[in-house]
């Protein structure tokens, strides 16, 4: 499938037959690479003009209170407009300010257009207006294929590594189809589902988030986002084809509506035998949320899924998996999608139809004046800790010595009572501050704490 | 090299404690008469914990309580949540005797308070003192008290003396003395000066300290091993000791269905109007149980048991161990009225208490060595820990999982919830261990899969035989 060593199409495409004598080989080599190399450095040099810094403020509402952290990442201008891709552990939506630094070393502010923490991607827009009256200028990149790279090609990675702006690191492509089970998370908010990433042994450090992975030719082929830290170049960035389409979906809508069945899945690897099936199909169902439209369908762990929507599964290896998490969460929220499954040797079919993926961290808050920091209980949160609504709101900070903190709340505590009103949404208790705020009275909350019933008052 | 070590670490005390014996002036004449009959009253217990692959060796400490041989070690000395078949080969020894001990039979763990009994051989009764021979003594604040205290193997369980004075009394629930010095060690008896019996020490309590180590500070607690200065009173003792269970596997125990009892603190109290007593809130109720066939609700706030208000304590924690005895101290059949808060109103309600399901320690299990797992049946124990109904919790618990062997290399963990063998459900303790049996006993099988649940997640494991 994949051209071993085919080490970047424009300086070694010399075709010339392969019986000349040595001598003029050589030399039809070198002029040719030399002019290659002028073609490439301008390409390249306007690549490097189109990499930004980002420089951002950020709420954060840990502590029991709202605060601002700053933080430096790396972007790509992709657009005339300024559109600029970065990470969304970069910019998301709790940034307060974002500046970004040009490669001509002129500052402008940009916005948050849409953020997408499933892929890992956000899309800001710089300050046209800005651009406009201060006459700014700035050069655009272009896509790459991600898809037609092969292990062993030359890719750059440009940022801003530890701070230092326009840091060009050189390597190759390690493995164009790296798999991570999803265990990373964004502010708590999961990403990885449904793509998989190109490693690189170009040195990528914190600070080049954001910025592109780029073939010789400048072509932007991936969004630097990993690098496992301690280890020597093992760096990790999300495709060039998963960023041009969430790019263009971030460009309709601030965000990208998926389709969810709560199915969780594992590779089958070499169980094929043991299930008894055909060749080169299967995905292992591995985990099925309770309450979720596969869970009502009747899907249970350790069926296999045979076929999505009548077209045959192989799962075989992890890194199949994205790809068909993917093909189900791209179905329009609502629509019904049919599972064959083998369970025991039988042949099941289930029917469900699918709902939108939410992400587990909800709506943040803090009640300054309480030293609390809350969050909406999401529906991933209320199925995994097993509750029977999502009504509530999660304590995830609580500030020392404030009532909050005082009555002996902690982080993890779910409240479901204020003054014995249920509070069912984040609003509800917003209501309750509001009149504490004016008339600051003693406010007897109901919390639940891994299932066990704690009352606790709030003094002002 | 650890003899030498331990040697070291007891040469201090012994110095301690005969500095005490001869330093002090108002110890009197006779106290070394008094030390040696008292000292009778004390025993070394050594015994076994077999587990699958090994055993581990215990030592610890029990008190006379008649001349029948029948001695009480206390709670933390012997676990109760195993199976007692698994304690093997108690011995008692006489402090300072040394030789190879004397043979006893465990009798098994009273529920009510978590003290173990056993009876030592009949040819050793003659040689020990029961602690209800001394006369008894209220001991009162800033009373000079001496206790015994037990050394280790490595001195034959030499018996030395300790002594301090009595700084405070707090009920958590019941009266517990505590000396502003190391008073005795865990398990041994305390008098006071006149020899009267005045309590039974217990655990240690953690002491704040703070470690400078170049220039740096930190907190620290520390809690010393062989001695404490908390002691439960002599009247709270005679009045529980007689709870000797029947049976090795324990009494029948009463149970009302109720889970994740929390106390309500004194800020709460005050502001829901309830300053003046004790209160605890309940969390969970049990599908089947006694507490919801007689309408007890989540959430519901408990203020009095058999229409006696419950106390107030310090920390407010305690009142939870006061109700749960409360209930303890019932038996299967008989009725229990509490007083409870629900929203604005109040309630009463009458519960006709049950016998609890069976608890972990009776739960059957079963080793399969090929394997390297001992699976066990489910208990109300895990039906709360999965927060799954207990009436209808079929599978079985990984119990032990053996390093290096097949289920182990499958991933397989301490306490996953096995629910499927090769995508057959479990259905009962006996269809999991029958096919799990199976395996175990077939030379010709290659590899077979679980379907496990752990913390609410599902996964698959293949597990390859060798």
């Amino acid at each position: 499938m994949l051209n071993k060593f085919n080490r970047g199409s424009t300086t070694h495409k010399v075709s010339f037959p392969l019986m000349r004598p040595l001598v003029t080989s050589l030399l039809v080599g070198l002029i040719f690479s030399a002019q290659s190399i002028e073609a490439k450095s301008r390409a390249f040099d306007k690549l490097l003009d189109a990499v930004v810094r980002i420089d951002v403020s950020e709420a954060t509402f840990a502590g029991g209170s709202k605060r601002t952290i700053r933080g430096i990442g790396s972007g790509v201008i992709m657009t005339k407009e300024g559109h600029i891709l970065t990470n969304a552990h970069v910019v998301s939506p709790k940034a307060e300010e974002i500046s970004i630094t040009l490669a001509n070393l002129e500052r402008v502010n940009a916005r948050l257009l849409g953020w997408d923490h499933w892929t890992d991607l956000a899309l800001l827009q710089i300050d046209l207006e800005a651009v406009a009256k201060r006459k700014l200028k700035f050069s655009v990149a272009r896509f790459g294929d991600s898809c037609r790279l092969s292990p062993g090609q030359t890719v750059y990675a440009v940022g801003t590594p530890n701070g230092l702006s326009r840091t060009v690191t050189k390597g190759i492509i390690s493995n164009n189809n790296r798999y991570f089970e999803a265990s990373s998370q964004i502010h708590g908010h999961e990403t990885g589902y449904f793509n998989t990433w190109l490693q690189t042994d170009a040195a990528i450090n914190p600070g080049n988030s954001g910025g592109p992975l780029v073939t010789e030719e400048g072509r932007v082929i991936g969004i630097n986002t990993r690098g496992y830290l301690g280890a020597n170049n093992l760096g990790f960035a999300v495709p060039s084809t998963t960023a041009q389409s969430v790019m263009a979906a971030l460009l309709e809508k601030d965000e990208i509506v998926r389709s969810y069945i709560g199915l969780k899945f594992s590779p089958l690897r070499d169980l094929e035998d043991f299930y008894n099936l055909e060749i080169n199909t299967g995905m292992l169902i591995s985990g099925v949320d309770p309450g979720s439209p596969a869970d009502k369908a009747g899907l249970r762990p350790g069926d296999i899924v045979l076929a999505l929507n009548g077209e045959k599964v192989d799962g075989r290896f992890p890194e199949q998996l994205p790809p068909l998490q993917n093909k189900i969460a791209q179905l329009p929220v609502g629509s019904s999608i049919s599972l064959k499954v083998k369970r025991n040797g039988d042949i099941v079919k289930a029917e469900a139809q699918t709902e939108r993926l939410e992400s587990r961290v909800g709506e943040q808050w803090a009640f300054e004046d309480w030293g609390l920091s809350v969050q909406r209980v999401s529906r991933a949160i209320a199925r995994e800790q097993k509750l029977p609504t999502d009504d509530g709101v999660l304590v995830i900070g609580t500030q020392t010595a404030f009532p909050a903190d005082e009555a002996g709340l902690r982080r993890g505590d779910i409240i479901l009572l204020a003054n014995r009103e249920p509070i069912q949404t984040l609003d509800q208790l917003k209501e309750i501050y509001k009149g504490y705020q004016a008339d600051p009275k003693e406010v007897l909350l109901e919390a639940q704490r891994f299932h066990q019933v704690s009352f606790y008052v709030l003094k002002p | 090299m650890i003899i030498f070590k331990r040697l070291c670490s007891v040469v201090p005390i012994l110095c301690f404690g005969l500095a005490s014996v001869f330093g002090g002036d108002d110890l009197g004449d006779g106290i070394g008469d008094l030390f040696e009959q008292r000292a009778q009253s004390v025993v070394a217990i050594e015994y076994f914990i077999q587990s699958e692959i090994d055993r581990s060796p215990v030592d610890t400490i029990g008190l006379v309580v008649n001349e029948k041989g029948l001695i009480v070690i206390n709670e933390s000395s012997v676990p109760n949540w195993l199976p007692p078949d698994q304690f093997k080969d108690f011995k008692v020894f006489l402090p300072g005797e040394g030789g190879d001990g004397y043979g006893a039979v465990f009798l098994g763990t009273d529920h009510v308070t978590g003290w173990n009994y056993l009876r030592v051989e009949e040819k050793l009764w003659p040689h020990l003192v029961p602690i209800s021979s001394f006369e008894t003594a209220s001991p009162v604040m800033g009373q000079k008290l001496w206790g015994i205290g037990i050394l280790d193997q490595n001195f034959d369980y030499e018996a030395y003396f300790l002594d301090g004075r009595m700084a405070m009394m707090q009920k958590v629930p019941l009266k517990v003395g505590f000396s502003e010095s190391l008073l005795a060690s865990p398990g041994c008896p305390v008098f006071d000066f006149k020899g009267r019996f005045v309590g039974w020490a217990g655990n240690p309590v953690t002491r704040e300290r703070i470690l400078l180590s170049e220039g740096r500070q930190s907190r620290v607690g520390f809690r010393p091993i062989r001695e404490s200065g908390a002691f439960l009173y002599a009247d709270e003792f005679f009045q529980n000791i007689n709870r000797v269970p029947s049976n090795p596997a324990g009494d029948p125990r009463p149970w009302i269905g109720i889970a994740g009892m929390q106390p309500i603190d004194r800020k709460v109290a005050k502001f829901i109007g309830l300053s003046e007593q004790g209160a605890v809130v309940v969390s969970t109720i049990l599908e089947g149980s006694p507490a919801e066939a007689s309408n007890l609700k989540s959430r519901d706030i408990i203020v009095a048991v058999d229409g006696e208000n419950l106390p107030k304590f310090r920390p407010d924690s305690i009142v939870q161990s006061y109700f749960e005895r409360q209930v303890l101290l019932k038996k299967p059949g008989e009725m229990l009225t509490l007083d409870v808060v629900r929203g604005e109103n109040q309630k009463h309600i009458e519960i006709a208490v049950g016998e609890h399901p069976k608890p972990l320690k009776k739960a059957r299990r079963k080793y399969l060595e090929n394997l390297g797992l001992t699976v066990r049946e489910f208990v109300v124990y895990d039906a709360i820990r999965n927060r799954v109904p207990h009436t209808d919790a079929p599978g079985v618990i990984a119990q032990f999982v053996k390093p290096n062997s097949p289920v182990h290399a499958a991933g397989l963990q301490l306490m996953d919830w096995i629910k499927e063998i090769d995508g057959n459900a479990v259905t009962s303790y006996e269809t999991g261990l029958d096919q799990l049996s199976a395996i175990e006993n077939d030379d010709s099988r290659k590899e077979f899969v679980l379907l496990i649940d752990r913390n609410n997640q599902t996964s698959v494991l293949r597990v390859k035989l060798h």
